[in-house]
């Protein structure tokens, strides 16, 4: 579904990602994990059309991504949710679930996605008309995830969803990324928390100083004795 | 006393309509447009030789200067400002600032810098609480109040207007969400423009059309912003009608030779006491 063919991504010049290459296979879940400044969020940002990259590929859905600018992306099937909690702070929860389907112009499709959000997130249902900036950081994590639904994406990257927020709601955010994923949504997620991503995924990637450095099945890379030493402090 | 109010109120409805594209375009771009003052000089002659060339009926003038002034922000923002988008050394304020000057400078140029005047658009006089007032002056209230209202409409109700005010809120997660950023600054620039058209329009026939009407008016507009607070509305539409109110009162009652020093005085105070202005920061 997504082949990243020798990616060299940097910023004003300073290079921060060296020769990155990683494929995402469709029905996947896909983790990245490294230690904060590894580069994880860049090389998102890179595929998402918002960073272009110094040289390499980008291929989703057989097609090189390469000059295809950020607003463009959404309508191939892809959906970006960046780190940080994103909402539209000054509108509602529906406008911003209304904003994730802005590419799509059937009413139909459009109501289809938010029966499927609000099944997913009951909350925001209950809180259509709350302005998003006045939600917690879970609930605008599940907003920023319902919003990215609503282009009803076959693939989707997520980028720290559980930073900053309490274990039981990391829990549910995690629930709902394998529910997605049983619902057929390919993922790509980018964590520091090594655990949590190791689990739900299949495959991941260990990112250090902006190149791979360890790759393999999840549940062999949280067995690895370097990563529990690294990231666990185990020893 | 009602008199004064009366014209304030008109002089307060066209600062406030300045206020509103500049405010438009200084909440998503960061740019406080200076060029907005030099599309009001040009629009206000779009407008007179509309109507006394071109024998135009009024409200056909008042189109083609909204057309004017919106065909004008646009070029500016597609083929000078997006140049240096996310530059953070003020070229683009320069820019505007410079074509602030050179169209002014053009109106010289091409019309000298005698004044001209226009006719009313609509001739007569309203009774308003013991106050004979033109229908002319009435219309500017009127106009501008319900396209305060048409603008606040589109931008809460519409598809395209939630985009600008997505783009507004998070110019970076907007594209995500498929919205083309550009087409939004080329939206916002025009309606900019054309609000600048529209008020030099209106006040054609009140005040004189000469190549430095646009100064103060820009300047107020400025003042108006700030204090209504960037990214509101109902905060532009207030502080435009307040200083109006404010300046005619202050040129009844105190002396008419300080006027245009009177927003000055308050938006020193205010910015001190209240720098995110009278309405918060609040983007709407
Ligand atoms: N906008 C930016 N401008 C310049 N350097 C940046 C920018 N964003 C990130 N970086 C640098 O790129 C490197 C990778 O950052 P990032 O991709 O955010 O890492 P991670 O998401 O793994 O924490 C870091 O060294 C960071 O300082
Ligand atoms: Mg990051």
């Amino acid at each position: 579904m997504l082949e990243i063919k020798n990616l060299n991504v940097g910023y004003k010049g300073v290079q921060v990602i060296w020769d990155v290459s990683f494929e995402v296979k469709e029905g996947e879940i896909v983790a990245f994990v490294g230690a904060n400044g590894a580069g994880k969020s860049t090389i998102l940002k890179t595929i998402s059309g918002a960073l272009e990259p110094m040289s390499g590929d980008i291929i989703f859905g057989g097609e090189s991504l390469i000059g295809t600018p950020a607003h463009k992306v959404v309508s191939k099937g892809m959906a970006y949710i960046p780190e940080g909690r994103r909402v539209f702070p000054y509108m509602s929860v529906r406008d911003n679930l209304d904003l994730g389907a802005f590419i799509i112009n059937k009413k139909e499709d459009v109501s289809k996605s938010l029966e499927r959000v609000f099944e997913l997130f009951p909350r925001l249902k209950e809180r259509q008309n709350q302005m998003a900036g006045t939600f917690s950081g879970g609930e605008q994590q599940m907003l920023v995830i319902g919003r990215a639904l609503m282009s009803a994406p076959k693939f989707l990257m997520i980028d720290e969803p559980s930073l900053g927020l309490q274990p039981t709601i990391v829990d549910l955010v995690y629930e709902a990324l394998e529910i997605l994923h049983k619902q057929g949504i390919t993922i790509l997620l980018v964590e520091q928390n090594v655990q949590k991503s190791l689990e739900v995924s299949q495959r991941g990637y260990v990112l250090e100083n902006g190149r791979i450095s360890m790759e393999g099945m999840s549940k062999d890379l949280l067995n690895n004795e370097d990563i529990k030493s690294v990231y666990f402090g185990i020893s | 006393m009602e008199i004064y109010i009366i014209n304030g109120l008109v002089l307060g409805s066209i600062y406030a309509l300045i206020a509103l594209g500049i405010n438009l375009i200084w909440s998503i771009t960061d740019i406080p447009d200076f060029s907005q003052g030099g599309i009001y000089v040009i629009s206000a002659y779009v407008v007179y030789f509309s109507i006394t060339t071109l024998n135009l009926p009024w409200y056909i003038a008042i189109v083609a200067a909204a057309l004017a002034g919106a065909v004008m922000a646009f070029c500016f923002e597609k083929f000078l400002y997006r140049r240096w988008r996310g530059r953070t050394d003020h070229i683009q304020l320069l820019c505007a600032i410079a074509l602030f000057f050179l169209l002014a400078n053009l109106a010289i140029y091409l019309w000298t810098a005698k004044s001209l005047n226009l006719e009313h658009y609509i001739m007569g006089k309203a009774e308003i609480f013991g106050v004979g007032v033109s229908y002319q002056r009435l219309m500017i209230i009127v106009v501008v109040i319900v396209l305060f209202i048409l603008i606040n409409l589109f931008l809460m109700k519409t598809k395209t207007g939630k985009a600008i005010r997505a783009a507004t809120q998070d110019i970076e997660v907007a594209p995500w969400m498929g919205i083309d950023i550009n087409k939004v600054f080329s939206i916002i620039f025009a309606m900019g423009g054309a609000l600048s058209g529209i008020a030099a329009a209106l006040v054609a026939p009140v005040f004189a059309v000469y190549p430095m009407m646009g100064e103060l008016p820009l300047l107020k507009a400025l003042v108006v912003v700030i204090l209504g607070g960037k990214g509101s509305l109902v905060g532009t539409l207030i502080a435009g009608m307040g200083l109006g109110i404010l300046e005619s009162l202050g040129a009844g009652y105190i002396s008419a030779s300080y006027q245009h020093g009177y927003a000055f005085i308050i938006l020193l105070i205010v910015l001190v006491f209240k720098p995110q202005g009278l309405f918060g920061s609040r983007k709407e």
